[in-house]
């Protein structure tokens, strides 16, 4: 039967091979043949380190960090010694450990550390299992194989290390390693030096530059009857591996281990390159679990070769970002059943659809069978409604961003009319104050309105009850799966099967649980979380709970949410709002995700498996990996994911964007603190848009996220000191609300100062700088009058102070339209409102958002000596251009 | 539940029913199988528990603690005889809590370094790293410690039964001298009645490593008791073949050596007990052989099912790759769509927009007069 290869670079050599254009491979070994469970090869030192340490043999007070640093300082020095006594670089084994037994006086003789590390080498190493079928088939068509290394293990070490199961039955017809040969790979590439006879000072001729030779290449080649070129080279290494290889004659194919892209996500999540301190966070045994060999695997694979080139971004998040936290969640699931010995799994609509994939490709192995549930918030809450109380309605409310009036009555099956005391609040949204309490007592007053409630939702719980016990089991326990957070669904459901006396008792498993869960959790619904329990480990889990859209969006299906079922128990949709673009967006992610989940299990259920992602440690570094693409996202990421929108998940047609103009421009000005203080509804991934517009803020937020941090510490106040904000209700500034607000200063010196005052009454808003002597840019000031009864707050912008007619500056002078040139102790900024066109404002605000971007520069005392721009005037704006009007009329 | 008394008659079986083997009704049958393979000094403690208590000791060296289980009972015997001190030497040592009157103490080391300085025991137990060298240098460590001694401690020591006594097992090889080690593997397995080690038998699974081979000098725990006897003709040994060995030396001039020898008499040398152990292991081996040929048959089952799911794999990947080239080519189309509809309201509102009936005638006398100048 014809191999076939996931990998394209794999399905190339094999080409090659099969069609005779080669009658031999040859293949490095280290991140080719052999994959690591370490993110990079010294990572196998601090493991040695570890076992060491456990055994007693390190010196007191030594670390296994410690450890794999003289490791490293060892060979460096071995190949120091090797280059003055042998003329060689390459180092072998046991002089490595020669130098090295120096500070270790008790751990064993250089021979037995040396034997030791073979073995732990051999231990984080697995078989890249398309490497070794592609030797599988290229032994059976009765080629050689050669193995060709740039190492310090000699070949018997490294035959020992491929003692696998995975490799059983491979067959090397040789291997050549550097440390054997005394030279290497590259060393084919080196000109050999010929003195100038122009130059005598030739560079060529220091006593630095290596010896001319073969190199490895030309030792494997002598060993071989097989001409050069008749041999193809597989190898990850762009010098050693392809430029070297050709330059020998070798046909060759680069199987590079990392895309540039995914080295920076490395880096970022402070996986690679390690440091060889505690911040590695490697396992004690498990290293990284493989995780990060296979996600640089899962890149290589055709289909990510093939996804169109708009979706790729996409695909390859899916792969590497969220490939592993979401199949270590399906392993852990089908963990979790097995121990709770259940056979079946029930995934919850509309993410479950997503989840349930992914799972059963884990569950088939266990005998487990899983199927998805038709259930939404929105059903499940209108089937709580028993009486039609307010307290009932409540659970309505519980989302991330409240509905409307008019939606709530939709939602609750109530035509508008039938509630005449909320008619004129349809559009009004129930976040509000005092919206809520009123419109839910407004619909609870109304009897034939509840019983319309009541006799629906009765309607529809019975729907709903036929269903779940057609899905369900009849009694005992049953295992729901969601992605999670508070387990609002699963809760909902216990209370309606416990009212029907159901005698089941629901298990939640999450991806993640937060805070919310605890009270539930004391009221009896059990619940766990995979990356998070209860929002613990808080740090870690808290930027993903800030922006979770990203991954429930990732997760949805092409549907929209349950509302209903028919009398056949069909379930009813609400109408899917995601563009056609950001569908195939998400199914590319999808895709990727997949992708990493099959790849994944191809090594967890090799001959000599992978470790689980079931362990506390390997929960913690996937949840770091999803926790850095929301809190650190790279450019590129952040392009394309900002982008998404969001809906709200309960049936609404609430749709959000991920950004609007309005935030975009306020970007450059915040400081990590405000950045923080943002709430959902203005911005759903702060960090993805601060990455695109204002990276240094991205960057500071996420150092706060790693550090620990205070973000005050790290959002200097401004120069420009605090702002004071008036309100004048009718009995001047003085007996007014006033708010001070401390300025802090963005990274360019740029500042945003917002605070919401009350507003009852207003006629005029008064701003005062402080008192500072210095140069202050008003860039914006935007005011936000909330009225009583209106769904979206009165906006009145002012770009240029000189220009407005409603604005008066006091105390300063202006120097440019909207420079001030603060030179008394009692700046101010007066907005007065126009009583003929904003009547309506002073009667119905009951709070002001004030909002002023300025940049402060402060100076010294002494008077400015450069004429001023624009003089000051004690003339209004509009006499001003009144008489501009008339002198133009005049010409 | 009633309880049997010794002289109540039991009842006639009925012929119908089986008669079941004479147990207690009250306490339910000792687990045995777990662990499967029944390895701690702990099985042990009918036989040398009564060992202690005859010799009257007041302090006992417990090398090498496992689980702790030997411990606990070392501080109950102890008690029992009035209190006293157990020394607990290894390398995870933790002190146990016991009665007041015994004091436990608590030394994290290897032995036999870490049994230098230490003072005398009455008794020691002996069951840390089982190989030549290190029984030896305990054995020699203990001997110097107790030289003062009107009598030589009781020492009961485990592993003295196949595997380790004819064959080191080392747990950190590394740890020992290089004279004290001979080739071995962590992975090669030993079988009774084959000196070299098989790819298949009873081994360490990289915990621990065995000797290549079997026999000769200086292999084994058993080869250096008798190393350690040959020099010491006042001690006499005595061997209890289960659960991998008992080992006793004794003082022979000791005044409980009588009462020991009596204890021991069932048990020590008995061809019995030997036979049933032999039986245990090869059993245990065997087991491990047929465990190791289900593994080889199951890792060629797995390579079959990965070919199988490489497959499958390529497969879905084909499929998903055509899907996300379409669903691509459909967003292309709706943004070609909402494009095209942009343009089409655009031009309905310019079409729609009065034309201007004032401010043109002029604005084009305006440019007229200006053309002219």
């Amino acid at each position: 039967m014809c191999p076939l290869f996931t990998d394209t670079r794999l399905a190339h050599v094999w080409s090659i091979i099969s069609s005779d254009l080669a009658d031999g491979l040859c293949l490095d070994v280290f991140d080719t043949l052999l994959v690591r469970t370490v993110p990079e090869p010294v990572g196998a030192f601090t493991l040695l380190g570890e076992r060491l340490q456990r055994e007693g043999r390190l010196p007191f007070g030594m670390t296994r960090e410690v450890f794999a640093k003289l490791r490293v300082a060892a060979e460096v020095r071995a190949r120091e010694h090797s280059t003055t006594s042998r003329g060689t670089v390459e180092a072998r084994l046991l002089e490595i450990y020669r130098e090295l037994s120096v500070a270790l006086a008790h751990a064993g003789t250089p021979e037995e550390l040396a034997a030791l590390e073979v073995e732990v080498e051999r231990s984080v190493c697995r078989a890249d299992l398309g490497v070794a079928d592609l030797i599988g088939a290229v032994n059976k068509l009765g080629k050689p194989v050669y193995l060709v290394s740039d190492t310090y293990f000699s070949a018997a070490q490294l035959r020992r290390i491929l003692e696998r199961p995975e490799l059983q039955d491979r067959t090397f017809e040789g291997v050549f390693t550097s440390s054997d040969a005394a030279t290497n790979k590259g060393a084919v590439l080196y000109v050999k030096p010929t003195p100038s006879a122009d130059d005598p000072e030739d560079v060529n001729q220091q006593d630095d530059v290596p010896p001319p030779g073969d190199g490895l290449f030309g030792v494997m080649l002598a060993a071989t009857s097989i001409p050069a070129a008749r041999l193809v080279h597989l190898g990850d290494h762009p010098e050693a591996d392809l430029r070297a290889a050709r330059h020998a004659g070798l046909q060759a194919v680069l199987y590079s281990k990392l895309t540039p892209h995914l080295e920076r996500v490395l880096d970022r999540e402070g996986t690679a390159p390690l440091t060889l301190t505690d911040d590695d966070r490697l396992d004690r045994e498990f290293g990284d679990f493989g995780l990060t060999a296979v996600r640089a695997r899962v890149l290589a694979r055709s289909d990510a070769a093939q996804v169109p080139a708009g979706l790729a971004r996409y695909w390859e998040t899916g792969a590497t970002v969220f490939g592993p936290p979401l199949a270590g969640f399906a392993e852990w699931v089908v963990e979790r059943a097995k121990a709770f010995g259940v056979t079946h799994i029930s995934c919850l609509l509309r993410e479950g659809d997503f989840l349930s994939q992914l799972i059963t490709e884990h569950a088939a192995e266990a005998g487990l069978t899983v199927s998805t549930l038709w259930v939404s918030r929105q059903v499940c809450a209108l089937s709580t409604v028993y009486e039609g109380t307010a307290a009932e309605l409540e659970a309505f409310l519980s989302r991330r961003r409240a509905p409307t009036v008019g939606q709530l009555l939709e939602q609750l099956g109530v035509p508008v009319n039938d509630v005449p005391a909320l008619s004129e609040l349809v559009d009004v949204r129930l976040d509000l104050p005092g919206v809520a309490g009123q419109a839910l007592e407004a619909i609870a007053a109304e009897p034939q309105v509840r019983g319309t409630i009541v006799v629906r939702a009765a309607r529809l719980r019975e729907r709903l009850l036929r269903y779940l016990d057609e899905q369900l089991p009849s009694s005992g326990l049953a295992l729901v799966v969601d992605l999670g957070w508070g387990g609002t669904i699963q809760t909902l459901l216990s209370r309606i099967l416990q009212s029907a006396g159901r005698p089941l008792h629901l298990v939640g498993l999450y991806l993640a649980t937060n805070a919310t869960g605890l009270e539930r959790r004391l009221d009896g619904v059990e619940m766990e979380g995979y990356l998070a329990s209860f929002g613990e480990p808080s740090r870690l889990f808290a930027p993903l709970m800030r922006s979770p859209e990203m991954l429930e969006q990732l997760c949805m299906p092409d549907y929209g949410s349950l509302v209903g079922f028919d009398q056949h128990l069909a379930p009813e949709l609400s109408p899917l709002r995601m563009s056609r673009t950001q569908e195939a967006q998400k199914a590319a992610a999808q895709a990727g995700v997949k992708a990493f989940s099959r790849e994944w299990l191809r090594y967890r259920r090799s001959e000599n498996p992978i470790p689980s992602l079931d362990s506390d440690a390997a929960r913690e570094r996937v949840l770091r990996m999803v926790s850095r693409f929301v809190s650190r996202p790279t450019t590129e990421e952040a392009l394309a994911f900002s982008a998404w929108s969001h809906d709200d998940n309960f049936g609404s047609a609430a749709v959000e964007g991920l950004v609007s103009d309005e935030m975009l421009r306020c970007l450059p000005y915040l400081t990590a603190v405000d950045l923080e203080k943002l709430s959902m509804q203005e911005l759903y991934w702060p960090a993805g848009v601060a990455t695109v517009v204002n990276p240094t803020l991205a960057r500071i937020a996420a150092l706060s996220l790693e550090t620990g941090a205070d973000l005050a510490d790290l959002s200097p106040p401004a120069a420009a000191g605090p702002l004071e904000f008036y309100i004048d209700a009718g009995g001047d500034f003085v007996a007014g609300p006033k708010e001070t607000v401390v300025s802090r200063s963005a990274a360019d010196g740029l500042s945003l100062v917002r605070t919401r005052i009350a507003g009852e009454g207003v006629r005029r808003v008064r701003i005062d700088p402080n008192g500072r002597r210095g140069m202050m840019r008003i860039d914006w000031i935007r005011m936000s009058f909330h009225l009583a009864s209106v769904v979206d707050p009165v906006v009145v912008e002012v770009r240029e102070l000189a220009s407005h007619p409603q604005v008066a500056v006091g105390g300063a002078l202006l120097v440019q339209p909207s420079l001030l040139e603060i030179n008394t102790d009692d700046p101010q900024i007066v907005y007065t409102l126009d009583p003929a066109t904003q009547g309506g404002l002073t009667a119905g605000t009951y709070a002001v958002d004030i909002e002023v971007a300025f940049a402060f520069l402060a100076i010294r005392p002494e008077p400015l000596l450069v004429e001023h721009a624009v003089a000051p005037t004690s003339l209004s704006r509009r006499v001003v251009r009144k008489a501009v009007r008339e002198i133009g009329s005049r010409l | 539940m009633t309880e049997t008394t010794p002289e109540a008659a039991p009842e006639p079986a009925s012929p119908s029913q089986p008669v079941a083997p004479a147990q207690s009704p009250v306490e339910p049958p000792e687990r045995t199988l777990q662990p499967l393979l029944l390895h701690s000094l702990s099985e042990l403690r009918e036989i040398w528990r009564p060992l202690l208590e005859a010799a009257g000791i007041h302090s006992v060296t417990e090398i090498g603690s496992e689980s702790g289980v030997t411990s606990q009972l070392l501080t109950e015997i102890l008690h029992a005889a009035g209190g006293g001190q157990l020394t607990i030497v290894d390398p995870q040592a933790r002190p146990i809590s016991g009665p007041d009157d015994v004091t436990c103490k608590a030394v994290r080391g290897f032995s036999p370094d870490a049994l230098k300085g230490l003072a005398d025991s009455d008794a020691y137990l002996l069951d840390g790293d089982h190989n030549y060298w290190t029984i030896t240098q305990e054995l020699g460590a203990i001997a110097l410690a107790a030289k003062e001694r009107a009598t030589f401690p009781l020492l009961l020591l485990n592993d003295v039964s196949w595997p380790a006594a004819r064959r080191d097992q080392y747990y950190s090889p590394g740890r020992l001298p290089h004279e004290g080690v001979h080739p071995y593997s962590y992975e090669l397995g030993a079988v009774p009645g084959k000196p070299s080690l098989q790819p298949s038998g009873f081994r360490g699974e990289g915990q621990f490593a065995y000797a290549l081979e079997e026999g000769g000098p200086r292999n084994g725990v058993l080869t250096g008791v008798e190393d350690f006897l040959a020099d010491h003709p006042e001690l006499e040994y005595f061997h209890v073949a289960p659960v991998f060995g008992l080992g006793v030396i004794l003082d022979r001039s000791a005044p409980w050596a009588d009462r020991i020898r009596e204890l021991l008499a069932p048990y020590a040398g008995s061809p019995f007990l030997a036979r049933l152990e032999r039986n245990r292991t090869e059993l245990y081996v065997r087991l491990i052989e047929q465990q190791d040929a289900f593994g080889v048959a199951a890792q060629a089952v797995g390579r079959a099912r990965r070919e199988e799911s490489v497959r499958c794999d390529v497969a879905l990947s084909e499929v998903s790759v055509r899907e996300l080239a379409l669903r691509d080519e459909l967003a292309g189309y709706e943004r070609a769509l909402a494009s095209v509809r942009t343009e089409l309201a655009q031009a309905r509102l310019d079409s729609a927009r009065p034309l201007p009936t004032s401010g043109w005638p002029q604005r084009l006398r305006a440019l007229l007069r200006g053309g002219r100048g």
